[in-house]
């Protein structure tokens, strides 16, 4: 209970400092996000009292007073540029994000995982350094690789030349594959390369030893004695990697038309469309906090000798 | 990230009615099917006070209806309204009594004058109110009779065709703009019956419509049951989307043309989009303040060459300021008006001026180096290339050039009210020639919006007898007024950008740089 | 610090070699040419003049490419030690701060890693304005949070350490610890880091081109050509293709370089090997021996033997020790019995047997069923020898299943019994509890426990109580008596009087070698072989007197891989004469030696 006190708290306090955080970015940002909205036919007095409509024209912490007011009464603002409420873009957006985002980690975690133990088991100790050698030449290009061009590249392989899935766009489940698979490339080739070292490592403990010499059948060792032992470090990757995805899935959702917030929030910040950028990172921040405090909870979960399981 | 088309989207633009869509043969159109739009900007506002830019108003033009709308060779044609007077200051609509709202209401003439009153109020914010009559407007109505009479102080040549752009609300939109939000409420063709933000919108069509133009109603053979417009911010994508069968419609501004062009059963049809131009400070203590520096920084370049690196080779030379097609005047200011390009005369100019060439190659005069400062949208493919070109001949006549690519939100401040520019890339895209006055004359910034500070007395005369004169005549005036501007090379004419077009599946017409809801036909096959 | 650099390192090395040649020679060689305007000529995809086509104005993307290197890899540069910079000054300014200031930094570090690197990059590039001042210092403090992570996770290492202990209990203050011990400790690992950090920042530049937030013109960095050609990919993609394939490159060089660094750094750990391999057909079995063993060799790549040609046999109701210095290669016999050696390591035997059965003879299968059962090895620390995240009776009970075949059920219950049999109390409370949850002395038990799970016929037990304190060492060692009555064992151990305590037959190794083999009977009256000698000299006696200090072998043991004529011992051997130095002694009677120890002593 003590435990999920002091979480909550320092979720809380977390989330103080992005509010506090993000308000404080956008305004340091240049530019005038109403005379870019009114367009420059709008006289100087129209931009004055749409400024005062919007209360831009009071001191700043007093815009950031109300901001939080505003946000203790849900309410998330209108976008200066297109009048639309901040709720309905993240209410809409979100969940696509966080459908690639969640699409996303499970399948690296299943591609990775068995991938890097597998050849974990294949190099230990320095054994066949044939596929040691390609592995790591190949798993390093394909993280030397622009996650765009790898995007470009599905859509121009599967959509354009080959047209058996659609280029852009989300609906039906073929439409999740390219963008999924855009975002999946690069994280397992990376998790692999962590799970390799990871399970190298474990290899390399006395339990392993003992486990051997009890000669179990390698299906039980590696999944009963090595697996559970690189949980901590896969966990703690897992939770990383869903929180960059869907904060940095702006560049595959803006190859894919994907309506999802990075593509928006691209265009907040740079617009300087203060209540989307605001509400939209407010939201990321919360989003990755929480899926922090999930993996905490999980690790604690996982890891007999942790405080959290016994209580 | 690619910002559509031009910085500066002043553009109201209508449905026009007008001549029918390519009518072919009967039995080549399919009725009842969806047709998709790609667009690269998210359209955004519901509410047609509200709205400026381009995608805006082509996804308005489903709901909302026009009092008349304007044909490619910019004569007016009824819509709402079945027939009209104009006068100096006073036009005069008839409207049709078989209007309905989407929201089950009739339309009456007090709720078409309402429209124009809405705007008119300044507590209403509204940004099209300098745009529909910078001289001022009032609107009255006569139920009884049927007509909406709009009133200007003083003569306005544009006001019909200025009118013709507004979108018109109805019913119960009117007294509560909040409605508008929740679904267009206006006697559109379609209604809107689904929003999804940053990604798409669909219309269904209304099947009691018909009061289109040219007699089209909802049963026209061809029209379709819905449209979806889709949100695409990639062009390629958006052109992978139709190359894949997945999309009718879409505007490509970049090389993926090229691709279009190759696939087969692509109708494509070449617009204009917008203006491409660079305006200098004439500022006080800015070296545009100089008339022979900006004579010599326009003669240091070549027009040809400065159309074809703006728009990639796509563009046409700018002949005038208002590029939008229907133009309700059409004629070439800058040939012969603009100084030539001769950079031996530029140089020599500078060195009558007074500027000589300093020890690093830069020209100084009072201990001053000729230095300019170079403001444009990053974003912008077009401006980004001018602006390194124009810097690299200016380099070559002993002008050093700082560029200063910033962020869209950004450029408006900078130019509008920090005044720290030199030379921008500008592009105002506007409908009238008399939009542009404020901007080219009168108070300058922070006061007014004439942000270069052009002080060219010939163009204020002009211009000031332009605005009241209809017609040809006004046309004319209007073509003198630019000259002078040119002439004076107060500013620095470049591109009239273009934009093709591509139809698969369909026929459309397009005008004045959006869809006409009415004019699409779904083919067969 | 680089012990061996990779293929791949030096693929890296290559990679990174080319790229910086660019940086160097690219402008002078091709600068004229990237800035060459061509309006005629403007976005023409690759031909055989223009190899990545032109841009927007005609320029050759080519030549832009190899110009770009330059920038292209400053900014990198930069960014990457603006974010190591300010990472390290975060991460280590809690061992500078107190205690509150401590925890209150690492809370901010944790906040400011978990909020979106790109996103705080963007904001940062666009409120310092855009261009390659914004994108540097965006992506420089993007990067800082997870170095200062970093930073703090290597410094709570070294914090644990027992010389920064030592530096705290002598006064040396904080800053002069972070500065003196913490940081050169850390730098290293750091050091490893920045280098693949490089390869990220190239493509994070990349990135922030793509969105349109990085370098300006008339600045071009290989991020921006990207981005410039990103419009026309479909129509003339070598000019997207071409900067990429270079920030590929780059990258790629990098991160292989980097990774071959640290691991070259870290070394290899060892693990298991392949089996053993027979030298000669082997001979009738001999009754009543549980382990026979003839010429076993084990050895590792380069020529090194740290087991040479042993020959021992162990038979039912004995425990045989092997004793020796480190070195002596004792652990490496009881593991090539198992067949636990690591890689590289080959086994070789003339003769290789286990309860009668030839292990040289059998298939994998068959190999793994006789060792599991018959055999079981009790490890040196208790304390990593089982499995952290599973229970203690899980780990027991595992054997039951796999090699005798036994239900979940039963294995749980034998698991159970045989924990009560190591003595432990509450067995079936402990066999649902965690290794974490037992002491030292518990956890050998629960290894012995499992040992026995099998009811093997040898245990072999590798220093066993080594890791554990006085009065548990007792306990344990009555423990393994008990365990291994009417069974066989194998006690390594370096300390001679635990294997006095426990054994019956004494093999003493040196160098690989058996040396000695005597009865404890006869190592008490005094043994033969020099070397045994030493080893009994050198262990405290309570009549020893305690203010001489022990005697100790001088000089050191032949290592595994040196040839030696002359008996290895000789060098050290007081008693070496030049026969010794010229000619090895066999094993006759019991000892290895040309001048065996006449005398008997008795043994305390």
């Amino acid at each position: 209970m003590a435990f999920v006190l002091r979480r909550l708290c320092r979720l809380l306090l977390s989330l103080a400092v992005v509010v506090t955080a993000s308000f404080g970015m956008m305004h340091l940002i240049p530019g005038d996000p109403v005379r870019a909205a009114l367009g420059p036919t709008a006289s100087p007095e129209l931009i004055e009292a749409r400024r005062a409509t919007l209360g831009l024209d009071l001191p700043l912490h007093e815009q950031f007073w109300n901001y939080l007011t505003g946000l203790f009464r849900g309410e998330l603002g209108v976008s200066i540029a297109t009048g639309e409420r901040v709720s309905d873009i993240v209410g809409e957006r979100l969940p696509a994000t966080l459908e690639l985002a969640f699409a996303a980690v499970p399948l690296t975690l299943l591609l990775a995982v068995p991938l890097g133990m597998w050849l974990a088991a294949r190099t230990e100790n320095g054994r066949r350094r044939g596929t040691e050698l390609v592995f790591t030449t190949v798993s390093g290009f394909v993280l030397a690789l622009p996650e765009f061009l790898v995007a470009i590249g599905l859509v121009v392989v599967f959509s354009v030349t080959l047209g058996v899935l659609p280029p852009a766009g989300r609906g039906d489940p073929s439409t999740y594959v390219l963008p999924v698979a855009a975002l999946v490339l690069g994280p397992a080739a990376l998790i692999t390369r962590l799970i390799r070292l990871e399970t190298l490592r474990v290899l390399g403990e006395e339990y392993v030893r003992v486990a051997r010499a009890k000669r179990l059948a390698p299906a039980r060792l590696y999944l009963r004695h090595v697996l559970p032992n690189t949980l901590t470090a896969t966990l703690t990757i897992a939770g990383l990697l869903l929180a960059g995805l869907i904060a940095g899935s702006v560049i595959v959702e803006n190859v894919f038309a994907w309506p999802g917030v990075g593509s928006r929030v691209v265009q907040a910040i740079v617009s300087k469309d203060y209540p989307v950028a605001q509400g939209i990172v407010l939201l990321y921040g919360a989003v990755v906090l929480v899926v922090n405090i999930g993996v905490d909870v999980l690790l604690g979960l996982a890891d007999p000798r942790s405080q959290i399981r016994r209580h | 990230m690619k910002k559509p088309m031009a910085a500066l989207v002043l553009l109201l633009v209508a449905g026009c009615g007008g001549t029918p869509a390519a009518s072919g043969p009967a039995g080549r159109y399919v009725s009842g099917g969806t047709f998709t739009v790609v667009t690269s900007a998210e359209p955004g506002k519901f509410d047609p006070a509200t709205a400026t830019g381009s995608a805006t108003n082509a996804a308005l033009a489903y709901a909302y209806d026009t009092l008349t709308s304007q044909r490619d060779d910019g004569t007016l044609t009824p819509r709402i309204a079945k027939s009209w007077t104009i006068e100096p200051s006073k036009v005069t609509y008839r409207i049709r009594d078989d209007v309905l709202c989407n929201d089950g209401s009739k339309l009456t003439a007090s709720q078409v004058a309402q429209n124009f009153s809405y705007i008119m109020d300044p507590k209403n914010e509204s940004p099209l109110r300098e745009i529909l009559a910078p001289v001022g407007l009032s609107a009255t109505a006569d139920d009884a009779a049927g007509t909406v009479t709009l009133t200007t102080p003083k003569p306005y040549s544009f006001l019909a065709e200025s009118a013709a752009q507004v979108y018109l609300v109805c019913g119960a939109g009117l007294k509560d703009r909040s409605l508008l939000e929740k679904g267009m409420v206006g006697t559109g063709l379609y209604r809107l019956t689904e929003f999804v933000p940053g990604d798409h919108r669909t219309y269904t069509i209304r099947p009691e419509y018909a009061w289109g133009p040219d007699g089209v109603t909802a049963k026209t053979e061809g029209l379709p049951q819905t449209i979806t417009i889709k949100q695409v911010t990639s062009e390629s994508t958006q052109v992978n989307l139709m190359i894949s069968g997945q999309a009718n419609s879409l505007a490509v501004t970049g090389p993926d043309r090229a691709r279009l062009e190759r696939t087969p059963g692509v109708e494509l049809q070449k617009v204009t989009t917008g203006p491409g131009q660079v305006f200098l400070n004439h500022a006080e203590g800015r070296p545009g303040a100089d008339p022979a520096v900006r004579k010599a920084l326009v003669q240091a370049t070549d027009p040809v060459e400065l159309a074809k690196v703006a728009s990639g080779g796509s563009g046409v030379l700018q002949r005038q300021l208002v590029t939008i097609v229907p133009r309700t005047c059409t004629y070439d200011a800058v040939t012969g008006n603009r100084p030539a390009f001769d950079p031996a005369a530029a140089a020599a100019g500078l060195e009558a001026a007074g500027w000589k060439p300093g020890p690093d190659g830069v020209r100084v005069k009072d201990g001053k180096p000729l230095a300019l400062s170079f403001v444009y949208e990053a974003s912008d493919a077009g401006g980004t290339a001018i602006a390194e070109y124009a810097s690299a001949q200016w380099k070559q006549l002993g002008v050093r050039t700082e560029l200063k690519g910033v962020l869209d939100s950004e450029i408006d401040r900078l130019v509008f009210s920090a005044g720290d520019w030199d030379a921008t890339w500008m592009p105002i895209s506007v409908s009238f020639p008399s939009e542009l006055v404020p901007f080219l004359s009168g108070k300058s910034v922070p006061k007014g919006v004439n942000f270069a500070s052009i002080a060219n007395a010939e163009y204020e005369r002009l211009a000031a007898r332009a605005v009241e004169t209809p017609g040809e005549a006004g046309c004319e005036l209007w073509r003198q007024a630019e000259a002078e501007l040119f002439k004076n090379a107060d500013l620095l004419p470049i591109v009239e950008r273009t934009a093709l077009i591509a139809t698969r599946g369909a026929s459309i017409r397009f005008a004045g740089g959006a869809l006409v809801p009415s004019s699409i036909r779904l083919l067969k096959g | 610090m680089a012990r061996r650099i990779s293929p791949t390192g030096l693929l890296g090395a290559a990679l990174i070699a080319v790229v910086l040649l660019l940086a160097i020679a690219g402008p002078p060689l091709w600068g004229e040419a990237a800035a060459r305007m061509d309006t005629g000529g403007i976005n023409a995809p690759a031909s055989a003049e223009h190899w990545f086509g032109t841009d927007a104005l005609g320029r050759d993307v080519f030549a832009r490419t190899m110009v770009a290197a330059r920038l292209s890899l400053l900014l990198a540069t930069l960014a990457t030690l603006l974010g190591v910079g300010a990472g390290i000054v975060l991460g280590a300014l809690p061992m500078v701060l107190g205690r509150r200031g401590a925890r209150s930094m690492t809370t901010v570090v944790e906040l400011l890693v978990a909020f979106p690197g790109l996103l705080l990059a963007m904001a940062l590039a666009v409120v310092v304005g855009l261009g390659s001042r914004g994108a540097v210092l965006g992506l420089g403090c993007a990067m800082a949070p997870g170095f200062a992570r970093l930073t703090q996770t290597l410094a709570a290492s070294v914090a644990g350490s027992d010389y920064l202990a030592a530096a705290k209990v002598l006064g040396v203050g904080r800053r002069r610890r972070l500065t003196h011990y913490v940081l050169p400790n850390i730098a290293e690992p750091l050091i490893l880091n920045l280098t693949v950090s490089l390869g990220q920042s190239l493509l994070a530049l990349a990135g922030l081109s793509f969105l349109g937030l990085g370098v300006q013109a008339p600045e071009y960095d290989w991020g921006r050509l990207v981005s410039d050609g990103m419009t026309g990919v479909y129509i003339s993609p070598m000019t997207t293709v071409g900067p990429a394939a270079a920030i590929c490159v780059a990258a790629l060089g990098f991160t292989l370089f980097g990774e071959s660094l640290s691991q070259a750094a870290s070394g290899r750990r060892a693990a298991r090997g392949r089996s053993a391999v027979r030298e000669h057909v082997s001979l009738p079995p001999e009754p009543g021996a549980v382990l026979r063993v003839e010429e076993l060799t084990v050895t590792f790549p380069g020529g090194l033997r740290p087991v040479r040609r042993l020959s021992f046999t162990v038979r039912q109701g004995e425990i045989v020790g092997i004793v020796g210095e480190s070195g002596s290669g004792k652990s490496l016999t009881a593991s090539a019995v198992a067949g636990l050696v690591p890689h590289p390591g080959t086994v070789t035997a003339k003769r290789l047997e286990l309860a009668g059965h030839d292990l040289l003879g059998l298939g994998e299968r068959q190999r793994r069923h006789l060792l599991g059962t018959e055999l079981a090895m009790v490890f040196q620390d208790p304390m990593s020898a089982l499995n952290p995240a599973l229970r203690v009776g899980a780990q027991l009970a595992e054997v039951a299943t796999t090699h005798r075949g036994a239900s979940a059920a039963q294995a749980r219950e034998l698991a159970v019994e045989r924990l009560g049999e190591v003595a432990l109390p509450e067995p079936a409370r402990l066999a649902r509890q965690y290794p974490h949850e037992y002491s030292g002395g518990m956890r050998q038990r629960a290894v012995i426990a499992m040992g026995l799970m099998a009811e093997p016929g040898l245990i072999v037990a590798d220093e066993p109580t080594t890791a554990l304190d006085v009065t548990v060492q007792r306990q344990i060692l009555r423990l393994l008596r008990e365990v291994t009555d009417g069974r066989a064992g194998v006690l390594i151990s370096h300390d001679l009087a635990v294997v006095a305590q426990l054994c019956s037959r004494v093999l003493v190794m040196y160098a690989g070698r058996i040396v000695e083999e005597l009865t404890v009977e006869e190592l008490r009256a005094g043994p033969a072989h020099p070397y045994t000698r030493a080893l009994l000299d050198s262990l405290p006696t309570l009549d020893s007197d305690r203010s001489k200090p022990l005697r100790t072998i001088p000089g050191r043991q032949p290592g595994p891989g040196e040839r030696l004529d002359g008996c290895p011992f000789a060098p050290r051997c007081e008693a070496a004469s030049d026969r010794c130095r010229a000619e090895r002694p066999s094993l006759t009677g019991g000892v290895a030696c040309h001048h065996p120890l006449k005398t008997k002593e008795a043994v305390r």
